[in-house]
């Protein structure tokens, strides 16, 4: 439902990027892997990724019907991106050796890197099926839970992979993410203690170290932990996205709301939408009982001011303390490119509704107030763009931000030209209607594309 | 004659249709009668009933090629190269596939090899094609610096037989635009304690050592390095990905140490390892154990365990540094780690003069173009001149009247480009914030002003 959540569902991908299964496993170890594959291999595991892909095509050129390259192709296909690609190699790969768990595997692998979880876990099913005990196999559907959000399934695939190897880092991580989901937080803790003291440099086992910390809201070790996963591995951009949450976690407003996104992650897209319909619902209760007992208004105002207080926050929170972050030469640099878009939007708003109001305090331009609040409104729409994944979701909601942006400038500017009119006279000109008009259907956009982000918040569009 | 004796092998063929030496020999006399389609049915037939039969696909090799099938050919010929009992004709095919390929360096080798096996199988053509042709002095004659003045790709004696070729580089620093810092390292480091020899003696200073640079692609590394060897007129071995390669699946360790040996007796010589992060990579990554041996054998060379590296100079350059395990960096080792950036403005000015050399081109503003060009490569510049190029051709090609190239041009060529150094910078960025211990990349920090 926001982009902490976002980062959340993102971790098992870094996980599953690290599990390969070794080519000694796929039963084409040795002699039968020409010395163009082996080539390939060192080359793929060097993340020389365009000469892997040369040498698997020349040895494909000669052995068009070898499986095994065609996986590796599709592998190496899916790291670049090419997704189309990548899905027609792992399809050719399964259909020429059906009986082959690696081929499966890889289309499993394949399918999970463009979000089609359910095609995803049926090729993982299948591989499984002909190897059922490579831990790899099991890390793999276990991610796949995870990012359909059935913890209680991600920790049962995890803990058959560490049945077949205990000491499996992925599994290992895997299962302390479905804890920390599942709320099992003491035995996620053994289990990350655990995994880092196996290999104390396991940077995933860091990061996941550190999650962990934040839902218990203790961000001064989380960060320690980030950073600590960013010294191993810079590219880790869980954690990076974990040293920005845990250094927002200093101030105690953002920590409170930190742990409501954490504690609303773990919770089932249903449940989520539960939570907010339910709070919605006690709003308008308690509203309607101070109109209809007035004695009770005291008691349920601050109730209600605390609750659009919160509901301003999980919407503008976030953008404004990555906005404060700034000025912080470690967070700075830490924040993501899409937190740095946001915020500098949000900035140039809040800019833009300082000289409004400036102009309508000091130098008493007539109605430039509205122009303020037009900027604080279109704040929303701003956050909703970047709430939303990208792909389809974004470019919607970026045309329907764009509209409502004509909408207030015109508003804006009419309120700015036009006389004053009361506006409850009937014979009203049409450009005054046009403009009232304008401003309802402004602000019942800016209402629409918060309940639409919030819906779609939850769609990762396939690739 | 030679239907009579086709007729008769097929027919022997037909009354023996498992026998894969009646195959071969009809395979041959099918490939000598120019039909290769045919040959390669029959060595495909022999090698399903004899699959290990290496003179079958010697033959099938033959017959891709003949058809040509360049890419089935060249993993025929690989798989067979790596055997000691390779057969020259092998070796020769694969030194003509691997120059198809553009790899002149490695069909250098190939061919070499080849003529070492058997000289009767040497084919005076490719050879010229391979800049082979002058014979190879008898080792330990007294004209072997002239041997070197003629630019041959290789050098000489036993140990540089599957080496790499060793070159004679005739640029100088003057020749590297701008980087005054890196060259005054690189003089300070290699080149001084060569010349200056007794001066370093009499501070006790020991030379030694070598120098990792790092950078994004296509600004120089490689260039610069050449140019150090140019600077004290040294040989220069450079070592690529393709032979790093060849050392990870082949027997690595010895071709490693032959490398070296082949530089300790071409002193003094520059020994340049070009993306050396895939041979030099973190020892704890590499998962096979032959991996880790190979890793040991280059720090020992480096420490110069198995044989002296005075008089050796050892360059490396990485894309990658971050991949290179840190033991690599150890004094001795590469204990100079240098940053060599996408070229500054002069420098850019400098690279695009060249570029249009000879071009024709109309009161270019070079400075105008460097100016628009911030973070771009010299491979980047390249693109841009190209660019520009294939613009005015088209123009041309419709108004019918060659035009100059002008400063507007490669302006609006320049202005389709990103610099294909972001995305590096992107990477870099991160292992300089948050992996910088002992303060690695901090030229990368300064670089980008964090």
């Amino acid at each position: 439902m926001n982009s902490v959540d976002e980062v959340l569902t993102d971790s098992p991908t870094f996980v599953c990027r690290r599990a390969c299964p070794d080519r000694d496993r796929t039963g084409l170890s040795g002699s039968s892997v020409s010395v163009t594959i082996q080539r390939a291999l060192l080359l793929q595991s060097q993340g020389r990724l365009v000469d892997a892909e040369r040498e698997l095509r020349l040895a494909l050129s000669t052995d068009p019907d070898n499986a095994y390259a065609h996986s590796m192709l599709a592998l190496c296909l899916a790291e670049q991106k090419r997704f189309p690609e990548a899905s027609e190699e792992a399809t050719s790969a399964t259909g020429l050796a059906p009986d082959l768990s690696f081929a499966h595997y890889v289309r499993a692998k394949v399918m999970y890197d463009r979000h089609r979880y359910d095609d995803s876990l049926e090729a993982i099913g299948q591989a499984i099926e002909r190897e059922p005990f490579d831990p790899n196999y099991h890390g793999l559907q276990s991610a796949i839970h995870l990012e359909k959000g059935q913890w209680t399934l991600a920790l049962e695939s995890a803990e058959q992979g560490l049945e077949s190897d205990p000491d499996h880092d992925v599994c290992t991580n895997l299962r302390a993410m479905s804890l920390v989901k599942l709320g099992r937080r003491d035995e996620a803790d053994a289990t990350i203690d655990g995994a880092l003291e196996r290999n104390p440099e396991d940077a995933f086992a860091h990061a996941n170290h550190g999650w962990a910390m934040l839902n218990r809201a203790r961000h001064q070790p989380a960060l320690e932990h980030f950073r600590e996963a960013l010294r191993l591995d810079p590219q880790l951009e869980w954690a990076r996205a974990g040293v920005v949450e845990a250094m927002k976690a200093r101030n105690v407003v953002y920590r409170t709301l930190l742990g409501y996104f954490l504690w609303m992650s773990r919770l089932s897209n249903r449940a989520q939408w539960g939570v907010i319909i339910g709070l919605y619902v006690a709003y308008q209760a308690l509203t309607m009982l101070g109109n209809v007992f007035p004695m009770v208004a005291p008691f349920t105002l601050p109730v209600i001011t605390v609750y659009l207080g919160f509901v301003l926050m999980t919407w503008l929170g976030e953008p404004l303390f990555n906005s404060l972050l700034r000025l912080d030469k470690l967070g700075r640099h830490a924040l993501f490119d899409d937190q740095r878009r946001q915020s500098d939007a949000l900035l140039l708003l809040s800019a833009v509704a300082v000289v409004m109001l400036v102009a309508q305090f000091v130098f008493g331009v007539s109605r430039a107030g509205y122009g303020a609040l037009a900027c604080a409104m279109m704040m929303f729409p701003v956050v909703a763009i970047f709430r939303v994944s990208p792909g389809w979701p974004r470019v919607f909601m970026t045309g329907w931000a764009i509209v409502l942006l004509v909408m207030a400038t015109l508003s804006c500017t009419l309120l700015l030209i036009l006389p004053d009119v009361p506006i409850y006279e009937e014979d009203l000109p049409p450009i005054f209607k046009f403009g009232l008009g304008l401003i309802v259907a402004f602000i019942i956009g800016v209402a629409g594309i918060m309940i639409v982000a919030n819906l779609l918040s939850s769609v990762r569009p396939t690739r | 004659m030679k239907k009579d004796r086709l007729n008769r092998l097929r027919d022997a063929v037909a009354s023996v249709p498992d026998d894969a030496t009646r195959r071969l020999a009809y395979g041959d006399a099918l490939l000598a009668t120019a039909q290769p389609a045919e040959a390669e049915k029959e060595y495909r037939v022999g090698l399903a009933l004899d699959p290990a039969n290496v003179k079958l696909k010697s033959g099938l090799a033959h017959a891709f090629f003949k058809q040509d099938k360049s890419s089935e050919a060249l993993v025929v010929v690989e798989e067979l190269a790596k055997s000691s009992n390779v057969y020259a004709t092998v070796l020769v095919l694969y030194a003509r596939l691997l120059h198809q390929r553009g790899d002149v360096d490695r069909a250098a080798r190939q061919y070499r090899r080849a003529i070492d096996i058997d000289a009767a199988s040497s084919d005076p053509a490719l050879a010229k094609q391979l800049g082979l042709q002058t014979p190879r002095p008898v080792p330990g004659m007294p004209d072997f610096d002239d041997f070197f003045d003629d630019d041959l790709p290789f050098g000489d004696g036993p140990s540089e037989r599957r080496g790499p070729a060793l070159e004679r580089p005739t640029i100088r620093f003057d020749d590297v635009g701008g980087l005054e810092g890196l060259k005054d390292e690189i003089r300070m480091k290699i080149i001084h304690p060569l010349t200056h020899a007794d001066l370093y003696k009499a501070y006790g200073k020991k030379p030694g050592g070598g120098i990792l640079l790092y950078g994004p692609p296509g600004c120089g590394k490689t260039f610069l390095a050449r140019a150090t060897a140019g600077e004290i007129k040294a040989g220069f071995i450079p070592v690529g990905i393709s032979e790093v390669m060849d050392m990870w699946i082949g027997s690595g360790e010895k071709n490693l140490h032959d490398v070296f040996e082949q530089a300790r007796m071409s002193k003094p010589c520059v020994l340049f390892f070009d993306e050396v992060d895939a041979l030099a990579a973190s020892r704890t990554d590499m998962r096979t154990h032959g991996g880790r041996h190979l890793i040991n054998q280059f720090l020992s060379e480096l420490d110069g365990v198995s044989g002296d590296n005075d008089g050796v100079l050892i360059l490396a350059a990485t894309n990658a540094p971050w991949h290179v395990d840190n033991a690599f960096r150890r004094p001795g080792r590469f204990d100079r780690v240098l940053f060599v950036p996408p070229p500054d403005a002069p420098a850019r000015a400098a690279i695009l003069k060249v570029l249009l050399k000879d071009r024709p081109v109309d009161d270019i503003d070079h400075d105008a173009v460097a100016k628009k060009t911030e973070g771009f490569s010299g491979a980047d510049l390249k693109g841009v001149v190209d660019g520009a190029i294939e613009a005015k051709l088209k123009e041309a090609m419709k108004a019918g009247i060659p035009k100059p190239i002008t400063t507007k041009d490669l302006l609006h060529a320049a202005a389709g480009l990103k610099p294909t150094t972001r995305d590096w910078f992107g990477t870099a960025k991160n292992y300089a914030l948050y992996s910088n211990q002992g303060g690695t990349y901090d030229e990368i920090l300064k670089y980008l002003k964090l």
